[in-house]
């Protein structure tokens, strides 16, 4: 079901600031870590902690899933779909795979909390370089779903050839004007 | 704007079959599969010879990964608690 222009112009609104959103988060994230392993001061170290388990699950987790379903809706509300290009198909897998990542490292987020808060943990113990590493590639993932959105690279998968054969429609990058990204 | 013929099936060639996929797909494919498999390498490495990293730490009980050794059930709900007690701590000091 193709989305009217005007629905379809607020839905891409919508993906767009959740995905720049959780890009940033991601970006916020990557800085606290690299905080939390370098600073000598130990309130910061500890406090950094337990800032990342609220904000992964207030921030993180509720952009995540908003970029999600606003991909897929962004998707198949145009004609782009959502397995008819590859770089639709590259975007949801990077998005799917960072969210299932993301959902399982919030035991990781709670565990480092609760070290943190742990007074009598050596700050050795409670630094870890395990976000730095986890939020630099999210970084990554996330940049490369934002180049491919942009730059759309050419390919139909198989279905979306046989689609565009069946309704023997003009290319879909003749909608690039005014369609949109999913 | 330029049109992106090879994408319409009248432009595809004489037998207007599918083209296959387009190079930048199969590089990305060869990159992720490399990539994937380092990862596999390096987790595998890293378990037998740590034994703490790797995805299946994220699924293990936050109780039994507490730096003292102690297993306190409800730990987490006494994170508040702890935080508190560590503030003041560090606030006499």
């Amino acid at each position: 079901m193709i989305m009217p222009p005007r629905v379809r112009k607020l839905a891409l609104l919508l993906h767009i600031v959740f995905s720049v959103g959780w890009l940033g988060a991601v970006l916020v994230f990557l800085a606290l870590a690299l905080a939390a392993m370098t600073s000598q001061d130990e309130q910061t170290v500890r406090a950094t902690y337990l800032v990342t388990d609220v904000a992964a699950r207030s921030v993180l987790v509720p952009l995540a899933f908003a970029s999600l379903l606003t991909g897929i809706v962004q998707s198949v509300g145009t004609p782009w779909g959502l397995f008819r290009q590859y770089w639709v198909v590259f975007k949801l897998v990077i998005t799917m795979v960072a969210t299932l990542i993301l959902l399982a490292y919030l035991v990781t987020f709670r565990r480092m909390a609760a070290v943190a808060s742990d007074a009598g943990a050596d700050l050795d113990v409670v630094r870890n370089a395990s976000p730095v590493l986890h939020s630099a590639l999210a970084l990554l993932a996330l940049l490369l779903a934002t180049a491919l959105a942009v730059y759309k690279p050419r390919g139909l998968t198989r279905y979306g050839w046989r689609k565009q054969a069946e309704h023997g429609t003009g290319s879909v990058a003749d909608e690039r004007d005014g369609g949109g990204a999913p | 704007m330029a049109q992106r013929k090879q994408e319409t099936p009248e432009h595809s060639g004489p037998t207007s079959g599918y083209p296959g996929a387009p190079r930048w797909v199969k590089v990305s494919a060869v990159l992720i599969m490399v990539f994937a498999l380092l990862l596999l390498v390096l987790l595998l490495v890293r378990s037998r010879g740590e034994g703490r990293h790797g995805p299946g730490r994220h699924f293990s009980s936050v109780e039994s990964r507490e730096p003292s050794g102690v297993v306190r059930p409800g730990r987490i709900g006494t994170l508040r608690v702890g935080f508190a007690n560590w503030r003041t701590r560090g606030s006499r000091a």
